[in-house]
């Protein structure tokens, strides 16, 4: 399914072009910046200073120039002024697109709707087929396993009770059945835990749960670069919706230190060597920022628009962080400091992070988590001390003690992002359960006392541990789950059921089956020939087509597979472009349908256990453009012989027929 | 369809765009003065460096070297296509309300500063006057007053365009003396402060109307206040771009300065927009259908159309100018009184037609 999202993807970019991407608060100032008249005001005249704002005014919406300009010019943002300018009118571009002017360029053939049409059509049928298929094997794998009507009670109950060939009627139930369970992941984990059949387990490790609640934690705090850093644990804990149900100020309280956090967060720069180990900009940039008023002002600016909302209530009444940047909008450095001080705890943390990498190799202490583990609290807490310097004496810390006491880290579990809630969830069953607990083992491994040792293997072999297709069952649909309970349309549940239903289309597959028929793509290099046998050579080039493809494969272990493939299109020019430029880059022209249109008949083989396929047949060329500066120059189709090396992109099979 | 005047006796050519024996059948012609219908521009046959001709709404063709047109400019732009080889003379076929005796003063003795991105002053729209003076340039660009964007110098063809040949733009007020101040930076982008210092300039320099086809950012508007009231002090009319359509709505959000006191306010609108009778601001001094003007424009271009409030600006700036050559007066509600005489009302607003509407009349 993946080789689909790909190559879909690179059709999906001729309509829409990537929405530029703000990086955080502080990049953004630093860009807005070269981007100021002499009162320092932000040029209206610079489409880039409204793509970059765009994502600060109704993000939610695609803004108009004109619209984004209107909703500055109205001042509200004390910090934020937009420069006046010649006042001819100028076309009111979609901010987000691109290249001004670009998309209501392509607008007139519709290539990659068409394009995805047709695979609709291919896949359409085939597909609710699947989808009922997947949902059969879902009730039954969830009503076989004890741990899986624990972990998801509502998702079971509703299976059993739906008929499943109309799981289409009931994917808003689904839904909320999904949301449920996965909304009491934590009391289902604990109640996974708790099942009978692994009493003795607890029984014979009681620290079992308190370890993974601490000790997974702090991995992945202390684990370089793909773990959760603390600017992530901030912004997970600060988007828990319990915050919320608890006190209005608490969740305000997270919310202004995560926003603060995110703010100025580091995003390596291409020019600056970039130091990949830290989590925020360093004290120096901060001291930078603050030293030019008008990079400050409109730094401030853009926090002034993220703090949209964040309130705190108190004895006197409901005050805005907005409302306390506002009445110090002519002392700009008192707004600052808020962002300030973070900037030094936070450039604590850092150091405390590089001081732990640095260690790794040699070994680091307890005391080296506990350090980074309070800078880290402490850096939560200030989210508290904000609130407190917006509203005195409304927030109190007592959850800061809770989460330095371990337990609150546990609630990760709760983040909206069920996906990553899920991987948790995997993650803690594999390392409880995995191999008999790696935790278990490595503790025993560490143990210099023999008999122990023993009793502690002993105790592990006897203990009844769940199989890991059980693990690998809750995985997958949990993540099926949480894929669904994020969609926002229902294309995106959709998605979310191809991704889970939809078998992968593996070149594997077919090479280790009799027969396999897929809906396949290609791509790799082509030599196109005027004539057979590959005489007088027209053009060369990379070739991506997709099509359909019948396969027979080998029982051999090096066997070959020979394939039949009959494709409409070819998209190897996009693929050309996008791996020259990047998929950031946005395409110099538009592509019509005649361009990618591109019938051919061809026969590959395969070496078993290799993703190369090499063959050759006919094809008939796609109409060519090229411009000049000048000209414009159309090649007509041509029918060619040729003969290419390609990689097999299986997208996903349609009918299999093992040996 | 437009109208124009021919200029020399002309012969019409019957079959095709072209000069031959037997190409006018029945030896009609026009004489100097005629009034032709055009129905389109078509190209034919090079004669003295011209190859436009106009094809004629009774059939037929003539060379359009012979002849004047007139009608809106979105209309010449259809005929002139590209490259541009119309004249267009805006003193005489815009503003049919405004008496000939007023228009004919053509803005003789008016100094007009025009505030903006510069000129291209060898443009032959503007015949290498003297009396256009290059006054300044108060922005940080290196090219000084030349016009390097191109708006500058359409607002002075729209104000005071003076070609004398059979290509060109012929402004509003031909014969005002046009003061240039680069306050405008070339990517048309304005600074509060720059702006003051252009109006500093335009007050020394003794100018009679000062042309603001801008905006400044509304709070910044205090930087320029003190000699926004020096030039209402000493009688300097100032005509300022006051948006186009929603902007320009009773509770709409006019731009800065436009929407201050003493200022003239000029706005533009879209044909549909006049017609769907909105109450207008107050402030709003007049509306001038927003049509795409064509006007002299930067070397790289040296034509082009342009439209919104900019260009409705300059074409008032250039009335005033007429008014004040006219009335001797410099007196802002003598001259903006003066003014509402000869302007309409929306529900006489035409299409095509380049016509100084008032919003509140």
């Amino acid at each position: 399914m993946r080789q689909l999202t790909i190559t879909f993807f690179l059709m999906f970019l001729l309509l829409h072009n990537l929405k530029s991407n703000a990086q955080n608060v502080y990049y953004d100032a630093v860009k807005l910046r070269a981007f100021t008249n002499e009162d320092g005001d932000l040029k209206s005249v610079v489409d880039s200073v409204y793509f970059i704002l765009d994502n600060y005014f109704e993000p939610k919406k695609k803004n108009t120039i004109h619209e984004l300009d209107s909703i500055l010019r109205l001042e509200e943002n004390p910090f934020l002024i937009i420069s006046g300018s010649a006042r001819s009118q100028e076309e009111d571009n979609i901010v987000g697109n691109a290249a001004n002017g670009f998309a209501k360029n392509l607008s007139s053939l519709n290539v990659t709707n068409l394009a995805d049409g047709i695979a609709r059509f291919l896949i359409k049928r085939g597909k609710e087929e699947l989808n009922v298929a997947f949902f059969n094997r879902m009730n039954k794998f969830l009503n076989e396993h004890e741990e899986c009507k624990t972990l998801f009670p509502s998702t079971t109950d509703f299976l059993k009770n739906i008929d499943l060939a109309r799981y289409a009627e009931f994917l808003q139930s689904l839904r909320e059945a999904f949301h449920k369970d996965l909304s009491n992941l934590v009391t289902g984990l604990n109640q996974l835990i708790d099942l009978p059949k692994y009493t003795e387990l607890l029984k014979n490790f009681p620290e079992i749960r308190l370890a993974l609640r601490s000790l997974r934690i702090v991995n992945e705090l202390s684990q370089s670069g793909k773990a959760i850093l603390p600017d992530s644990i901030i912004h997970q804990l600060a988007n828990l919706n319990e915050w919320k149900e608890i006190d209005l100020n608490l969740a305000n309280s997270w919310k202004a230190l995560d926003i603060i956090s995110q703010s100025v967060r580091y995003i390596p720069q291409p020019q600056d060597g970039s130091d990949t180990t830290m989590c925020w900009i360093k004290l120096s940039d901060m001291n930078e920022l603050i030293q030019d008023t008008i990079k400050l002002k409109i730094f401030l600016g853009l926090l002034y628009q993220k703090m949209d909302g964040v309130e705190f209530k108190g004895k006197d009444g409901v005050k805005s962080i907005q409302a306390f940047m506002f009445e110090n909008r002519f002392s700009i450095l008192t707004v600052a400091s808020l962002v300030d001080n973070f900037i030094t705890l936070a450039n604590d943390v850092d150091r405390s992070i590089q001081d732990i990498r640095q260690k790794k190799d040699i070994g680091f202490s307890k005391d080296d988590y506990y350090t980074y583990i309070s800078k880290a609290i402490n850096i939560t807490e200030y989210g508290f001390k904000v609130a407190n310097t917006i509203n005195p004496g409304i927030a109190d810390n007592r959850y800061i003690s809770i989460a330095k006491n371990g337990n609150n880290l546990y609630k990760n579990i709760y983040t909206k992002n069920y996906n990553n809630a899920v991987m948790d969830v995997y993650n803690i069953l594999n390392q409880i359960f995995g191999d008999k607990s790696s935790l278990v083992i490595e503790k025993t491994q560490n143990s210099k006392d023999a008999k122990l040792n023993n009793s502690l293997t002993t105790s592990v072999n006897s203990v009844k541990f769940p199989s890991p297709k059980i693990i690998e069952g809750i995985l997958k649909y949990g993540n099926f789950m949480a894929s669904v309970i994020k969609s926002e349309s229902a294309e995106d549940v959709e998605s979310a059921l191809d991704a889970a239903a939809l078998p992968s289309g593996s070149y594997s597959i077919k090479q280790k089956s009799a027969w396999n028929l897929s809906v396949n793509g290609y791509i790799g290099y082509a030599w196109d020939f005027y004539k057979f046998p590959f005489k007088d050579q027209y053009a060369r080039g990379i070739y991506a087509p997709v099509g359909v493809a019948i396969s027979r494969g080998s029982r051999k272990p090096h066997g070959i597979t020979f394939s039949g493939f009959l494709s409409l299109i070819d998209v190897g020019g996009i693929a050309s472009y996008r791996l020259q430029n990047g998929n950031d880059e946005a395409l110099k022209q538009e592509v019509r349908l005649e361009s990618i249109f591109s019938p051919s008949g061809q026969l590959f083989v395969e070496y078993r256990g290799l993703p190369f396929a090499i063959g050759g047949g006919w094809r008939r060329t796609s109409r060519l453009f090229y411009s000049g500066n000048t000209s414009f120059t159309a090649v007509p189709p041509k029918n060619v012989f040729n003969f290419s090396v390609l990689i097999d992109v299986s997208l996903f099979t349609i009918k299999n027929w093992p040996f | 369809m437009i109208k124009a005047t021919v200029l020399v006796p002309l012969n019409i050519r019957t079959g095709k765009p072209e000069i031959l024996p037997n190409n006018n059948i029945g030896d009609k012609f026009y004489n100097e003065g005629d009034v032709i219908e055009v129905a389109e521009g078509a190209m034919g046959e090079n004669y003295k460096g011209n190859n436009l001709w106009y094809k004629l709404v009774d059939g037929g063709f003539v060379w359009s070297g012979g002849v004047e047109t007139s009608g809106s400019p979105e209309h010449i732009n259809q005929l002139a296509g590209s490259p541009f080889s119309a004249i267009i003379n805006y003193s005489k076929d815009a503003f049919n309300s405004i008496p000939l005796n007023v228009k004919s003063t053509k803005g003789i003795g008016v100094k007009i500063a025009v505030i903006d991105t510069g000129i291209n002053k060898d443009h032959p729209s503007f015949n290498n006057d003297p009396i256009i003076q290059l006054i300044s340039n108060v922005t940080s660009s290196p090219a000084g007053v030349d016009d390097k964007n191109g708006h500058g110098s359409h607002v002075a063809g729209l104000i005071g365009g003076r070609s004398v040949i059979q290509t060109g733009i012929i402004g509003i007020a031909p014969k005002s003396e046009l003061l240039i101040i680069k306050g405008i930076d070339d990517d048309r982008s304005t600074s509060a402060t720059n702006i003051n210092l252009a109006l500093k300039l335009a007050i020394d320099a003794k100018a009679d109307i000062i042309n603001l086809s801008l905006d400044i950012a509304n709070s910044r508007f205090n930087l320029i206040e003190s000699e926004i009231n020096r030039a209402i002090g000493e009688e300097i009319i100032i005509v300022a771009a006051a948006g186009e359509n929603n902007r320009l709505i009773e509770n709409g959000n006019l731009f800065c300065p436009a929407n201050k006191a003493g200022i003239i306010a000029v706005g533009s609108c879209d044909d549909s927009f006049i017609r769907s009778q909105q109450k207008f601001n107050p402030k709003v001094n007049w509306i001038i259908p927003n049509y795409s003007f064509w006007s002299s424009y930067n070397k790289t271009k040296t034509y082009e159309t342009e439209r919104g409030s900019s260009m409705a600006t300059a074409l008032v700036s250039g009335l005033v100018s007429l008014i004040i050559s006219f009335n001797k007066t410099k007196k802002l509600n003598q001259i903006i009184n003066l003014l509402n005489i000869s302007s309409l009302p929306l529900s006489q607003f035409s299409t095509n037609e380049t016509s100084l509407l008032n919003p509140l009349k």
